[in-house]
């Protein structure tokens, strides 16, 4: 009728191919929360904003300058969401076993990369910065971490089983 | 498992255990009336609530899933239609709540199961109907527990339903709708279950609602992988399963049926079903939400009677008029003290464990006539002791 397949093999790939899916997961929810701070940063930074806009020499018109900075910084909400939404769904996508790829895995290193450099930059000025922030910035990177590991464990795997199948 | 099953197929085990047309009738009914009689049924018939052998939807909603409210369900859904397998059973790693709650998953063949068979012999067909209801029970709820939670009772998008076909059977993943109002449709694969709730104890995560009326269907197979199984599938086999479980029922009726005798479990009556084993499979194997008219055909050509339809009105008057003192001697009052006897071995047994999941439970012996007032007419004159 149905094979059940309870070997050690299937049931290590099925393991990963669920870290995968559920670091996928986790990398989509960090881009919210990314995509949030920008908006935040937007929302409780105007003070600075208006001392950057003072301090240029030119004579713009402050309307359109806050409206051209909210726009930067929407844009780049945005850009940081898609860049862990596509990070994200790709790895859940492989983690089910329908779709395989390496573009989402690039993504994913650029993520931890960001990631990587914001936890070095904040640890040395960690009193001035919010704990939950640099947190946040670990976890990322740590979840960047298990996708890797996901990808690269399920794919040998596979071929493994693959392998075995064929003999 | 549906009324088709508990009700018509009862009947037909019954029938081909021995027992008379009129015998069958009061076996099969009180082995459905097992997936009516809620608080809200027993309120309307003046009946003790502590006989609640089910929830109904209602019920559910307005549940408490505090320590008591937790009890409450799980004395109910592990006692009647999840009767743990193995109380004893050992986890290599995990919280003792963790162990508790593994422990209570369903499955067939269990100490307990012999227990409640064994609980029933010599109390009337009531006891009986509600044995087999337990019983057959074990078979199409294997892998679920009667309590809410979601580190055993969930089930993720690798759920697939295997269909036969002319090269075998089709292998299609099932779509789950979350409507309670829509109609489960085997031709598209699209069934309703519960919805996911990250809350360990929610409600949405008792028995078998992640996986929706799947179990509870003859005709289905499927594949899926527990979440207490530690990534190995499990393929749920509901024809072979559904056979077992009638040949099962058969063998734990004559034994009911006996003046002595044992009763041992995984041992099936295939011998005296053997005659109809096409015909059941026949039946089992259609893919149709409900058989009931099939078994209840079936049934008729068994006894040569007509087999009426299931109606919660039976016995409600003889029960209402009966004077006090003299309501156990009713059909519906010995069914009453049957739930109640069933409800209470089994929340001892689980007590005796170490898991206050179902609740405490007293030995009257030693402390006398304490606790939920029901049961103390079970108890009371059996033992002869008096409330402290």
């Amino acid at each position: 009728m149905y094979e059940v397949k309870n070997d050690n093999l299937n049931t290590e790939l099925r393991k990963y191919q669920n870290l995968l899916t559920v670091s996928g997961e986790g990398i989509i929810l960090c881009g919210l929360w990314d995509a949030l701070k920008a908006i935040l940063g937007l929302y409780y930074g105007q003070e600075n904003i208006y001392k950057l806009l003072e301090s240029v020499d030119a004579e713009i018109d402050r309307s359109i300058a806050v409206a051209v900075v909210t726009v930067i910084f929407a844009v780049t909400a945005l850009l940081v969401f898609l860049l862990h939404f596509g990070a994200g769904i790709g790895a859940v996508k492989e983690g089910k076993g329908k779709k395989k790829g390496n573009v989402y895995l690039v993504l994913t290193l650029i993520i931890m990369a960001f990631a990587v450099l914001a936890v070095a930059g904040q640890i040395s000025r960690l009193p001035e910065i919010p704990q939950l922030a640099v947190l946040m910035d670990m976890a990322t990177a740590f979840i960047c971490i298990e996708v890797f590991v996901g990808a690269v464990v399920s794919r040998r795997l596979k071929k493994r089983i693959g392998k075995e199948g064929q003999q | 498992m549906n009324g088709d099953f508990h009700y018509y197929a009862t009947y037909c085990a019954s029938v081909i255990a021995g027992y008379s047309h009129e015998e069958a009738l009061k076996i099969c009914y009180s082995a459905n009336l097992v997936d009516f009689c809620s608080r809200t049924f027993l309120r309307t018939v003046g009946g003790p609530l502590s006989a609640a052998t089910t929830q109904l939807q209602s019920e559910l909603a307005d549940v408490r899933t505090d320590i008591l409210g937790l009890q409450d369900i799980t004395r109910i859904w592990a006692s009647f239609h999840f009767l743990p397998r193995n109380l004893n059973a050992l986890v290599k790693r995990g919280t003792r709540t963790y162990r508790n709650k593994y422990r209570l998953i369903c499955g067939p063949n269990g100490e307990l199961l012999k227990a409640a068979v064994e609980l029933a012999k010599g109390k009337g067909y009531e006891a009986a109907g509600l044995a087999m209801h337990i019983l057959a029970d074990t078979w199409a709820h294997m892998y679920f527990a009667g309590t809410p939670s979601l580190v055993i009772n969930n089930t993720d998008y690798n759920f697939r339903e295997l269909i036969p076909c002319e090269s075998g059977f089709e292998n299609r993943p099932v779509v789950f709708s979350h409507n309670p109002a829509a109609a489960d449709d085997p031709e598209t694969g699209r069934y309703t279950a519960s919805l996911y709730q990250v809350s360990e104890n929610s409600i949405m995560n008792l028995g078998h609602g992640r996986a929706g009326h799947l179990p509870d269907y003859s005709f289905m197979r499927y594949i899926y992988i527990p979440a207490w199984n530690e990534y190995r599938e499990i393929l749920k086999d509901n024809p072979s399963d559904y056979y077992h479980a009638f040949t099962q029922m058969v063998y734990a009726l004559k034994y009911l049926r006996s003046e002595d005798g044992i009763f041992e479990t995984d041992i099936y009556d295939t011998e005296s079903v053997k005659p109809y084993e096409e015909k059941i499979m026949d039946i089992l194997t259609v893919r149709r939400i409900s058989s009931a008219d099939a078994w209840q055909e079936f049934g008729e050509s068994l006894s040569g009677e007509k087999i009426p339809a299931f109606s919660l009105m039976n016995y409600q008057k003889e029960y209402r008029e009966a004077e006090n003192g003299n309501k156990e001697n009713t059909c519906l009052g010995r069914f009453f003290v049957a739930a109640m006897s069933q409800k209470s071995m089994v929340t001892s047994r689980i007590f005796s464990t170490g898991s206050i999941l179902a609740g405490r439970s007293i030995d009257y012996k030693v402390e006398g006539l304490r606790g939920i007032r029901d049961y103390w007419q079970i108890v009371g004159e059996e033992l002869g002791v008096g409330k402290k």
